[in-house]
């Protein structure tokens, strides 16, 4: 199971680490011998069923001359001399393991930490407003100047035995590591916040927790944008717009007129034909005007034309001076008759 | 006397004008037909149902009996080609030897059936939709047709075609599809196999709707909202449906089953260019069924089987993406996946879905409780990019899209 849910950052930690003569502070320090001892957790986080490690720490007590014992729910986990580290997998979710090592030295137990740990679920799933095309299956990808959803799934386990519900939860969203501003808040499960610009990464990253902190999560995500991809398909007049079929960069069309369809993919429009798409397109290096209904269309007409066609297009946005594509086709139509002519679009 | 001849060259006159007449129509009719005809035949039309003999790896042609009547013929090769043009959606119907491979043409919406064992192929419908880029048939005759109306909303379009065995006669067997649009720009759609209750996908200021109805559309109940406007539908038999993040390769994808409460049960979480296909439960039980999911990320792909939600996932000595794959029906947990047979480059899945690279497929069988492949068919001289693949409930035939095309084949998976 664990490989099932691989890669996943996923866990929540109740870590109440339980000082035995003095209940409520994170780390345990016998008041006898002055000793600290205190248990940390790989992940932080953890999820139903997710394994965990833990570690023993101390900076006053050289653990490796000592011998631990790890309980798990009271049963021994692990035990011997300098065994600073064991392992525990993590029940279902909102049920509690409480983890305990003790020190022992011979002259008896020197300190001891505990931990509870209760497992929930976080996801943290991320979208973007780039175009794609209609019936397009694949993810829209992030570039610079669109748009980003976050939306988070909490799984928090109450004693009730109920989830939270998003309303009772708080969630603050950071941005390398500063608050977002006016997105976190009680029941702030999605969020909208731009894209981050062309080549830049940023690290999202979510804390949630109830109101009563006795339940936390946290996760983080690292975003990049990437450059919009522009493609060229074929609009044929019987079958529409073929996308199972991207033109290489040289292509042979069997027929002597063709009209061809540019997709800019993560584009910062809302359709290919976005009135903010600036199109330049050329056929043999001569500019041709577009159409004025379908810009992202042209019609090439080869009839009494020889040779192959030369197909260019540079897509620039009137808004966003980060998209500049540009991309160029040879395109070999048939029936080409023995007079030279230029290729021409019937746009012109 | 002189009148009379002069009557008589008259109506000679008249006679052969009559007749130069009748005969002038006659061939603009014929060069009418012919033209009509060549028009018919550049979309596809006019030729019979493709043929080939049994002992042949492949067979194509893509032409089919327009008029709703079969023709006798033989029984196609083991890998038939069953539609040459491209079409916008497929489904088994019926079982053993009265199954039939149902699918939907690209260009005029018409609904086709074949015959897997004698080839024949006949027209269903007559209500021409142009430019279908998507569809969906069930095996009570539902028909859901997909397309886009001048200004690039999608449209939806959901009509009922008579469940009836096909007759011969060419005035009873293609009928008209009567039918209604659903809202427009529906994202996602999916149907109940039980009860033909429709679950989609409606884009609503920022994010997206879950709505359930009838399948009509009435009885609209919204049972889901999500800022993540990307999704993938499944409705599997045991009635549960799962939604899946629309995958790229590298990007953590989440799959999740949703409740009739509305919340999210999770079925894979944060995995790399996930691609899922899952299982329905066997009838009576309570738990999950098996699944089938890829990892992908750059040119590197892992396809892994779970049999149970309690056994341990088995990576698959396979390198494909769950959208390749199918799940057999029946108690052992068979299924059948198009396999690249050469290593795939660069961001393969998300160029696959936009048409950029193809891959030349072979066909494996998975048997998910092994976590073991087998090699089943690997077309000869021929290359197929399978999407879209169905199977037959009794496992007979595999059938599926070529991705490169969208021409239509089908795999007999006993020689």
């Amino acid at each position: 199971m664990s490989a099932r849910f691989a890669g996943a950052l996923a866990g929540f930690l109740a870590l109440s680490a339980l000082f035995l003569a003095m209940p409520g502070y994170a780390q345990f320090t016998s008041p006898e011998q002055g000793a600290d001892l205190s248990i940390s957790l790989s992940p932080a986080h953890p999820d139903a069923g997710d394994t965990v490690r833990l570690s023993a720490r101390s900076l006053s007590l050289d653990l490796s001359e000592i011998t631990l014992t790890w309980h798990a729910n009271g049963k021994v986990i692990a035990q011997g001399d300098g065994v600073d580290t064991a392992t525990v997998v993590a029940g279902d979710l909102g049920t509690e393991t409480k983890i305990v090592v003790d020190a022992i030295m011979p002259v008896g137990t020197v300190a001891s930490a505990q931990v509870t740990i209760i497992p929930t679920g976080l996801d943290l799933l991320v979208d973007s407003d780039s175009f794609v095309p209609p019936f397009y299956r694949g993810g829209a990808r992030v570039s610079a100047g669109v748009d980003l959803h976050l939306q988070a799934i909490p799984r928090f386990k109450l004693p009730t035995g109920f989830f939270a519900a998003d309303a009772d939860l708080i969630y603050t969203w950071r941005r390398n590591g500063e608050v977002i501003a006016g997105v976190s808040g009680r029941g702030r499960s999605s969020i909208t916040i731009p894209s981050p610009h062309l080549f830049g990464t940023d690290i999202i990253t979510l804390e949630v927790r109830t109101r009563d902190t006795a339940l936390s999560s946290a996760r983080s995500l690292s975003l990049s944008s990437t450059e919009p991809i522009l493609l060229l398909y074929k609009d044929h007049p019987l079958f529409g717009i073929l996308y199972n079929d991207a033109l290489s960069a040289s292509t042979f069309i069997p027929e002597s007129e063709m009209t061809f369809a540019a997709i800019p993919y993560f584009a910062q429009v809302q359709s290919a034909n976005d009135a903010q798409l600036i199109f330049d397109w050329r056929v043999n290096n001569t500019r041709v005007a577009q159409n004025a209904a379908r810009p992202s269309e042209i019609t090439i007409n080869a009839k009494n034309s020889t040779g192959i066609a030369l197909l260019g297009l540079e897509l620039t946005h009137a808004t966003n001076y980060y998209m500049d594509a540009k991309s160029s086709w040879n395109i070999n139509f048939s029936e080409s008759s023995g007079v030279q002519d230029q290729f021409h679009s019937v746009d012109q | 006397m002189k009148t009379k001849t002069v009557i008589e060259y008259i109506l000679a006159g008249v006679v052969v004008l009559i007749l130069g007449g009748l005969s002038g129509w006659y061939f603009f009719l014929r060069g009418q037909s012919q033209t009509s005809r060549a028009g018919a035949a550049a979309r596809g039309y006019g030729a019979t149902a493709p043929m080939g003999n049994a002992g042949n790896t492949v067979f194509g042609s893509g032409a089919r009996d327009t008029q709703g009547s079969p023709t006798q013929t033989a029984r196609p090769p083991q890998l038939w080609h069953v539609q040459s043009k491209p079409v916008a959606g497929l489904a088994f119907i019926g079982t053993g030897k009265d199954v039939r491979l149902r699918y939907v043409e690209r260009a005029t919406g018409y609904v086709f059936e074949a015959d897997p064992e004698t080839g024949n192929t006949l027209r269903l419908s007559n209500t021409l939709l142009p430019k279908i880029y998507e569809a969906q048939l069930t095996e009570s005759g539902r028909v859901i047709e997909r397309s886009l109306d001048e200004v690039g909303n999608i449209t939806t379009f959901i009509a009922t075609i008579s469940t009836s065995t096909p007759v011969s006669d060419t005035a009873t067997s293609t009928r008209s599809l009567p039918g209604l649009y659903l809202a427009k720009n529906i994202t996602q759609i999916v149907t109940n196999p039980k009860s033909d209750e429709l679950f989609y996908l409606v884009h609503e200021g920022t994010g997206v709707t879950g709505v359930r109805s009838q399948w009509n559309g009435s009885k609209q109940k919204t049972i889901f909202t999500s800022s993540i406007t990307h999704w993938r539908l499944l409705w599997l038999e045991d009635g549960r449906i799962i939604l899946a993040q629309a995958a790229s390769g590298g990007v953590p994808g989440y799959a999740y089953e949703l409740k009739a409460d509305g919340t999210l049960d999770p079925l894979l979480r944060a995995t790399s260019g996930l691609t899922i296909l899952p299982r329905s439960a066997p009838a009576g039980q309570n738990a999950s069924g098996a699944l089938l999911w890829g990892e992908s990320a750059g040119s590197a792909m892992a396809l892994y089987a779970q049999a149970t939600p309690n056994t341990q996932a088995v990576l698959l000595p396979i390198k494909t993406v769950a959208d390749k794959c199918v799940w057999q029906s029946g108690k052992e947990l068979i299924a059948y996946c198009g396999v690249p047979q050469t290593p795939t480059i660069r961001n393969f899945l998300d160029d696959w879905y936009r048409g950029a690279i193809h891959s030349s497929d072979a066909f494996w069988r998975v048997e998910a409780l092994a976590g073991s492949a087998e090699l089943v068919y690997s077309p000869a001289g021929t290359s197929v990019d399978v999407t879209d693949p169905i199977v037959d409930s009794g496992g007979d035939y595999v059938a599926f899209i070529n991705a490169t095309d969208r021409s239509l084949w089908l795999l007999r998976l006993n020689k």
